[in-house]
């Protein structure tokens, strides 16, 4: 399995090797190389458009991690986390201290229990300086066989044959620790897992990290059943705050319902906006999205849902025009070329300047109306 | 092995991935006939036509034709006959916000267009590639007879794109379907 994993990270220093200057150690040297080259791929994801905007969330991220390292051991690495824009569910570090969790892997979420399990795990990585360890094995291999320099290396970081890598197990333990520490609910952690595999089940999701998720995340789970056991269950109850979390992570929620609807996933969209109709029940955009889900279904039924959709997001918010574009699409296609022309024209009035409205004039022309402005021409 | 020698050297050319063409191009699996530049490399393909005059990396121009059942290579959502341009426009902008190696991607300008006699879209966007380059690329296609046809151009936004882009409308008013 690739979530929380180095692989992602790590990869992209494939491609050259540290140089060994004369005067300063290996290790020193290894560990300047790994944190230019992290450095320099931080810029690559924060300048990439990918990044969520939602300042909010990262403050609550980077809160979470605050506390997670005040219950670690000394260290130096000033940890930031950031959101991108992506449906997979996914998490993970770079060697300098940037962590980046993805939309996919926010929304399916349950709790900030789990969210700090996952943080604490990619902290773990670098508290224990994983980035190094891979690369000193790549290097030994290299002067080993260099030949099988990639294939060796990718093996190292997946766990070879498939198996989980021990850093990976030692990321969970280390961040389950730190968990724990923090006074989270040491259950939500293992559950995590469980909850993980039940959603890719449920949602029939065939990511290529997700594998060998059946194996591998019940795995990871009984990895740290075992830990628990071992450490014993904290008397006091821990913390799992699963409000804050969705208030916090609720606009992530919804940009991954968009993500979702361009990827295709449309049982997932809808159980994603239904998880976030649970939190903010009268939302026009989520309302729209629903609809846009039952459009993209296409037989009848679900177009009449959309149209009673895309109505309801109209009554909650007359101002929006994407409804509008949607139930005059409907229209037109069913041949109510006045109707959609009627819609089409409310959308052009309140989002004068949209991208696509050469396309809504041409509807528009097409249903008898002379301009946006109301003149209907038949 | 003389003889080997022979056979290898003669296999070779097919086997190159650029060939040098000019005038009408016309095959049959492709679905399309088009005109090719003077001057332009043709890269050899079963899936579609690339050519490009100073090498893809700077400018290229792919016609494609596909049946509508035809995964895209990001997203799940298929094309289907009957749709209207701008949801199939839809369909090639949520497949590119989707593939990673497509970064800033910005939409210039996304509207009807007739090709032929057929009712299609452009789409006019710019992005930056992996290694940072920034390229331009307008992209038309509509729905026909099951098939989905498209036909791109992209280039280098600086000094490439503008230089190139009247040779494109030329291979564009070329551009017919076959049936």
């Amino acid at each position: 399995m690739k979530q929380f994993s180095l692989i992602f990270a790590l990869c992209a220093f494939l491609a050259a090797g540290p140089l060994h200057a004369a005067g300063t150690s290996a290790s020193e040297n290894d560990s300047q190389w790994l944190l230019s080259k992290a450095s320099a791929e931080e810029q690559t994801y924060n300048s990439s458009g990918r990044i969520l905007a939602d300042p909010d969330l990262e403050s609550y991220l980077n809160l979470i991690v605050k506390s997670l390292q005040t219950a670690a051991p000394q260290n130096n690495l000033s940890f930031r986390v950031r959101v991108i824009k992506d449906p997979c569910l996914n998490g993970f570090f770079l060697p300098n201290g940037a962590i980046y969790v993805t939309t996919g892997i926010l929304a399916r979420l349950e709790n900030e229990a789990q969210l700090a399990m996952i943080l604490a795990h990619e902290m773990a990585h670098g508290l224990r300086k994983h980035a190094l360890t891979v690369l000193r094995a790549q290097e030994k291999e290299q002067r080993a066989a260099p030949v099988a320099l990639r294939e060796t290396f990718t093996h190292d970081a997946k766990g070879a044959e498939g198996a989980i890598s021990p850093l990976e197990y030692e990321a969970d333990r280390v961040g389950f620790g730190l968990v724990i520490k923090a006074g989270y609910d040491p259950h939500e952690g293992i559950d995590l897992f469980r909850h993980l595999e039940k959603v890719s089940a449920d949602e029939d999701i065939h990511e290529p990290f997700m594998d060998q998720a059946d194996s591998g995340l019940r795995l990871r789970m009984r990895h740290l059943e075992k830990v628990l056991r071992s450490q014993g269950v904290p008397s006091e109850p821990g913390m799992i705050k699963g409000r804050p979390f969705l208030e916090k992570t609720k606009g992530a929620l919804l940009e991954n319902v968009r993500l979702e609807l361009q990827l295709g996933r449309i049982a997932a969209a809808r159980q994603e906006i239904m998880k976030y109709l649970r939190i903010v029940p009268r939302d026009a955009e989520a309302f729209y999205l629903l609809g846009e889900v039952s459009r993209l279904k296409g037989d009848d039924g679900s177009i009449r849902l959309a149209r009673a959709l895309y109505e309801k997001a109209i009554s909650l918010d007359p101002s929006y025009a994407e409804p509008y574009r949607a139930l005059g699409f409907i229209q037109y296609k069913a041949g109510e070329l006045t109707l959609a022309g009627k819609s089409f024209r409310w959308c052009l009035l309140l989002s004068p300047r949209r991208k696509d409205r050469a396309y809504i004039h041409a509807y528009l022309k097409k249903c008898g109306e002379t301009d946006a402005g109301g003149k209907k021409g038949s | 092995m003389k003889r080997l020698f022979f056979i290898l050297l003669l296999l070779l050319p097919a086997c190159a991935p650029w060939s040098r063409v000019n005038g009408p191009f016309e095959d049959p699996r492709h679905h399309f006939s088009v005109s090719i530049p003077d001057g332009w490399m043709k890269f050899n393909s079963d899936h579609h036509l690339l050519i490009s005059r100073d090498g893809p990396f700077l400018q290229y121009i792919l016609v494609e034709s596909r049946d509508l059942k035809s995964p895209f290579s990001h997203t799940m959502r298929k094309m289907q006959s009957g749709m209207l341009p701008q949801e199939a426009a839809q369909i090639i902008l949520d497949d590119l916000k989707l593939d990673r190696a497509v970064r800033n991607l910005e939409v210039l300008e996304n509207g009807p267009i007739t090709i032929g006699r057929s009712e299609g879209f452009k789409i006019l966007f710019t992005y930056r590639n992996t290694e940072g380059l920034t390229l331009k690329t307008v992209y038309l296609g509509f729905i026909k007879d099951r098939m989905f046809y498209s036909i791109r151009y992209t280039a280098a936004e600086r000094y490439y794109f503008a230089k190139n882009v009247s040779t494109f409308q030329n291979v564009l008013a070329s551009f017919k379907p076959l049936h």
